[in-house]
């Protein structure tokens, strides 16, 4: 086993270099480092988003599609409560609160009816209440363009030489702490353990006596703040429009793939990959068209890197 | 025995009455706007077949359905302005063109199911979006994309259909055609495979599929379907929109046909009609369209949550009463093997050499070697003994790490799971693999689909398994519809049809009553002489395995613990300890 | 204070799999279900631990009605069940598979961890262990320490000795002793029909899904036709499982 991580990080070290150096060729370090940095904020959105999704996924075999939708409800609200002229930080934690009130609401009320079902017929049923999120959002916001400022956009830092505004310092640095606050959460905590077995073996663990109902209820929670928070720095950093933040879902599950739908640092890693890759496509006048391309062709490869050698498994299926 | 190819039933009847009509009335009485709605919905409602029969017939999630029709509707653009082809040629290019595409990417989907499946399947339509967004579609400018700012489009239409009303009953005649044709692949080898595949790919391997051939088949299928329909939907709006072919709306086509039925054609026209026609009904009325997401979304959570075959499955059940009296069912004391006058000897011996078979650090099977030259022989050990897996690797699933398997000197080693079907070997699994989609006689002929016989020759082989086992009442009878004994025949049914050389069966009393226990006895005793193939049994049942099996290798812990004639073994103090437990654990 | 099963009916796929069963254990009594496989006697134990569905009658512990109630809710009423397969959390560590499995009581459960390394010994070598790589015998430890954090009433024991060496069995068996004679109540579902008869007060045999004996163990020892008849019947269906 260790010989093969050994492999697959050889393998992505070699990647990584050779893609930046293939791309950043001949440009001057500034800029590249500039569509780094940019590429390393995107990345942590989608890593973000991963994040969410797997540590829901993991905990109850639902992947959640309606993340994005989540995200998009809390991300409008709090740009409507900020044009009411109400104290930011409130509308900054109305974005929160709204995005983990529709997460547990589809996750006490909704989940529990398809609790024995496969995860395939799971995620569309998520699908189903994502199409009904992202039509009220987009009826009661009717299409404008809007944006969403935060002040820590205009606050920037120098580092290495560069200008790095705030807002992006905060969202690879939330993606970090998340990934360490999430890996001690479940190390440490009676609560995180619980998890961990209702992962493991849902069944088992009922049997054993693991309220299963409330485990859930945290995961639910805590998947619904996360997306609150991404939807909201993604309407900051990129865009302020429903649909967009609905279909963020994709490059998030796109970096949940990289980690296999398990491992929170590699969803990291994968996400931020996909940024830099895909910001640094910007500096190739011939690839830039297709920038958008990577976040899903990365996904592909690295899904079938995964699978390779697996012959076909009988006896069930997933 | 089969439905017939060309028969019609009732449902077919219904769907060429609806195209007919919508062909002849429709267009007719409505306006262009609605002509042009009514036609993008025929060619979604194409699309969606292929979504819809990946889906209901093989279980299989694919998302790329949409965007594969970008790529026949970019194709067709392409052609039309590049030579003057004919209409009809442009579309079977791009057709074919799309067909090819799709099965490329495919191939790396063979390996995934489920979720995983789905998932690539979605990165797939993802990366189509952005092509199609970045390179836009043909307006007759020149080069390989054929783009041009500010060229007027002129796209061609056929010669028989120019105005929107012609094509619009051009476009349901295709459409209609489409729908036909995943009609016969279902009906022929293709929807047997694929009923076994979406049942369990093991047994589908066991009964002769080539698994990996039927799966690309069916994203061919779909990928033929996908770019039919974008050549059609090019056809009628001149030029397409990278929009148009978005992941999101392979998504929703997905979802919507979920909603509407996957498994009926009346579904997909539901699915259709709800992705084209709802919106544009909310547009008219002055509704925002955004609300139709809500009633998607609505209809999706219900279909998933209460109504699984949809809105057409909840429309038939009303419809459809169960019509047919059911066959009453098979009487165990009503079957005795047909006495064969030519008791065929068998020569051949089945050689277990030295098998050895590990998972992770448990050594399931330790060197395992018998030389069984009798007709019947029986494997009898606890429950964990190994001895499924020793099936297991007669048929290929698991290997072993040394050791081999031959019968009369051929080591089946050299041979793929599938192979060793078309050699001889047949299997019945603990838990019988019947199914459910298919008939009783389908589900046996599945069986000898690949084997080079006339279908008539086939026909004749399958009514003579049925004959054999008693099921020829059932031969009709769907797999959903029966009980334990009559899938345990069929099962039976399956391994003897074609020429076998080696029947396994794994524990087929396991909940059979008595009498049918001694039915099941009596045929197994007669599968020798009637086919003179070896039968290896697994079983609990001692009394069974004593009546019929003339040699027994009995496996305790994976290991071996006797081998010989089966009153012998069955008195062997070793055994009896292994099974009841003996005075050295009463303390 | 006793563990009653009533007229208990439990389906599965939609048919009965057993009808009208009934039993009642008391405290410190051991009661024994045999039969042959497919009789219902994994079933009968994945009925009361509220994992399969009940048609009809009642689970009734010590006065509190269980009956179709969830897992962690019949577990938290006193009734541990260690289903068949020695399973485990895999992935956790047998430290962690136990305090885990201490979820329901909370506030004892340092000293239930305690009492749980002192009865298995060999768990306590193996805290940091992950139970997945375990053997056959030490994973039914874990499955028995995991019923045991919850501190039960009574034990409902599914297969304990199926594919493990004649030792641990012994050994295990030694342990179901222990906790007999501290107040316990068992029932320990076997294929080993003496071994199981051997320990028993009161033994139920199950065929077809009905109960063929419902009475004292040592007649059943005594009397091994009366034992076959009831396990395999008159039409001489005899399995050796």
């Amino acid at each position: 086993m260790a010989r093969n991580t050994l492999i697959n990080v050889a393998l992505y070290v070699c990647a990584m270099t050779l893609i930046i150096l293939l791309l950043g060729w001949g440009k001057p370090s500034k800029v590249l480092g500039l569509f780094f940095v940019s590429g390393l904020a995107v990345g942590s959105l989608y890593a973000l988003g991963g994040i969410g999704l797997v540590v829901l996924y993991r905990a109850t075999g639902v992947l959640n599609l309606a993340n994005g939708a989540a995200g998009a409800a809390g991300a409008m609200t709090a740009w409507q409560l900020a044009q009411w002229q109400i104290w930011p930080p409130i509308a900054w934690l109305s974005s929160i609160l709204v995005a983990l009130l529709i997460s547990l609401f589809y996750g006490r009320l909704i989940a529990p009816l398809l609790a024995w079902r496969e995860p395939v017929v799971k995620a569309v049923a998520t699908l189903g209440f994502a199409l009904i999120i992202l039509g009220l959002v987009s009826f009661i916001w009717v299409d404008d363009p809007r944006s969403l400022t935060l002040p820590t956009d205009k606050i920037g830092v120098r580092l290495l030489g560069l200008r790095v505004t705030v807002t992006r310092l905060i969202v690879f640095g939330t993606s970090i702490a998340l990934v360490i606050g999430i890996w001690a959460y479940l190390k440490y905590t009676a609560i995180g353990l619980q998890m961990r077995s209702l992962a493991n073996d849902r069944d088992l663990s009922a049997l054993i006596g693991i309220p299963i109902l409330r485990v859930e209820t945290i995961a639910w929670t805590l998947s619904g703040v996360i997306a609150g928070f991404t939807g909201l720095m993604f309407g900051d950093l990129i865009r302020l429009e429903p649909t967009v933040i609905t279909f963020m879902v994709i490059p998030s599950i796109a970096a949940a793939i990289c980690g296999r739908l398990e491992h929170l640092s590699l969803v990291l890693i994968g996400g931020l990959s996909m940024g830099v890759i895909e910001s640094l496509l910007t500096l190739s006048p011939l690839l830039k068209g297709v920038r958008p391309v990577a976040p899903f062709a990365i996904a592909a490869l690295v899904l079938l890197w995964y699978q390779r050698g697996n012959r076909l498994t009988f006896g069930g299926g997933d | 025995m089969n439905t017939h190819l060309f028969h019609v039933t009732r449902s077919g009847a219904a769907g060429l009455l609806f195209a007919a009509f919508a062909c002849l009335i429709v267009p007719l009485v409505v306006g262009s706007f609605w002509l042009s709605v009514f036609t993008s919905t025929a060619c979604f409602a194409l699309a969606a077949a292929g979504t819809a029969f990946m889906y209901a017939r093989l279980g299989m999630v694919s998302l790329t359905q949409v965007g594969l029709m970008g790529v026949g509707g970019w194709v067709m653009l392409r052609l039309n302005y590049a030579y003057g082809l004919p209409f009809e040629v442009n579309l079977i290019l791009a057709s074919l063109i799309t067909m090819i595409f799709g099965m490329i990417l495919a191939l790396p989907a063979l390996r995934l199911r489920g979720l995983y499946l789905a998932l690539v399947t979605l990165m797939a339509a993802g990366g189509l979006e952005i092509i199609f967004a970045t390179f836009q579609f043909p307006n007759g400018g020149g080069g390989f994309w054929g783009v041009e700012t500010g060229r007027t489009p002129f796209m061609a239409r056929p010669i028989v259909a120019v105005s929107d009303a012609a094509y619009l009953r051009y476009t349901v005649c295709v459409t209609t055609f489409g729908f036909l044709l995943i009609e016969m692949a279902r009906r022929l080898n293709p929807g047997r495979a694929w009923a076994m595949i979406r049942r369990s790919e093991a047994a589908a391997m066991a009964a002769g599929i080539n698994v990996t051939l039927y799966k690309t088949i069916a994203f061919a299928l779909a990928g033929l379907i996908g770019g039919l329909a974008g050549g059609l939907l090019a056809g009628s709006l001149g030029l397409l929109d990278g929009g148009t072919f978005r992941a999101s709306e392979s998504i929703m086509v997905f979802a919507l046909t979920v909603v509407g039925g996957a498994r009926y054609w009346l579904g997909v026209v539901i699915a259709a009609a709800l992705f084209r026609i709802v919106p544009a009904l909310l547009n008219n009325w002055g509704v925002d369209a955004d609300l139709s997401f809500v009633i998607f979304g609505a209809g999706l959570l219900h279909a998933v949550i209460t109504a699984p075959n949809g809105i057409a499955g909840q429309v038939l059940d009303v419809v459809t009463k169960k019509a047919a009296k059911p066959t009453p069912s098979i009487d165990p004391s009503q079957i005795s093997a047909p006495t064969v006058q030519t008791a065929k000897t068998s020569d051949s011996t089945i050689e277990i050499d030295g098998i050895k078979v590990q998972f992770g650090g448990v050594l399931a099977l330790n060197n395992v070697s018998a030389c069984m030259a009798e007709p019947i022989s029986g494997i009898i050990g606890p429950n964990g003994a190994g001895k499924t897996t020793l099936m297991n690797v007669f048929s290929g699933f698991v290997a072993s790490k040394s050791g081999s398997i031959s019968v009369d000197g051929f080591d089946l080693g050299s041979l793929s799971p599938h192979q060793r079907s078309e050699w001889g070997l047949r299997r019945s699994f603990q838990k019988e693999e019947i199914s459910e989609d298919l008939t009783v006689a389908e589900n046996v002929r599945v069986q000898i689909d690949t084997t080079r016989q006339s279908a008539a020759d086939k026909k004749a082989e399958v009514a003579r398994a049925l004959a054999y086992v008693g099921m020829t009442t059932k031969a009709r009878t769907s797999g959903a519809d029966l009980n334990t004994f009559e899938r345990r025949l069929t099962d039976i049914a399956k391994c003897i049809v074609g020429a076998p050389k080696l029947i396994m069966l794994d524990e087929p009393a396991g909940g059979l009553s008595i009498q049918e226990t001694n039915a099941l006895g009596d045929l197994i005793l007669g599968i020798h002489a009637q086919t003179g193939a070896h039968v290896l049994l697994i079983d609990h049942d001692v009394d069974l395995i004593a009546r019929v099996c003339s040699q027994t290798l009995v496996i305790d812990f994976g290991v071996p613990i006797a081998f010989g004639p089966t009153h012998a073994v069955l008195s062997d103090p070793k055994v009896k300890a292994a099974y009841l437990g003996t005075e050295e654990f009463a303390s | 204070m006793s563990f009653k099963v009533i007229g208990l009916n439990v389906q599965s796929g939609g048919k009965n799999i057993l009808t009208n069963i009934s039993f009642t254990l008391g405290a410190g009594e051991v009661i024994t279900i045999l039969g042959s496989n497919g009789a219902g006697k994994s079933e009968l134990v994945l009925g009361i631990a509220g994992v399969l569905k009940i048609g009809a009658g009642q689970v009734v512990v010590d006065g509190t009605d269980i009956t179709a109630k969830s897992p962690d809710i019949v577990r938290a009423a006193g009734v541990a069940v260690v289903p068949e397969g020695h399973k485990v959390l895999t992935q956790l560590t047998v430290d962690e598979n136990l305090r885990a499995a201490g979820s329901l009581r909370w506030h004892d459960i340092e000293a239930n961890l305690h009492k749980t390394y002192e009865r298995f010994p060999e768990l306590a070598d193996r805290k940091t262990q992950l139970a997945g790589t375990l053997s056959g015998g030490q994973q039914q430890m874990v499955a028995l320490g995991h019923a045991l954090m919850s501190a039960p009433k009574y034990l409902v024991i599914d297969e304990m000795s199926l594919g493990l060496a004649p030792l641990i069995v012994k050994r295990l068996f030694g342990v179901v002793h222990e906790l007999q004679s501290q107040g316990v109540g068992i029932v320990i579902i076997e294929q080993f029909t003496d071994l199981a008869l051997g320990v028993a007060d009161h033994a139920v045999v199950l065929r077809g899904g009905r109960d063929k004996y419902n009475g004292p163990a040592d007649i059943l020892l005594a009397n091994p036709e009366q034992l076959d008849e009831a396990y395999f019947g008159t039409g001489h269906k005899r399995t050796i499982t």
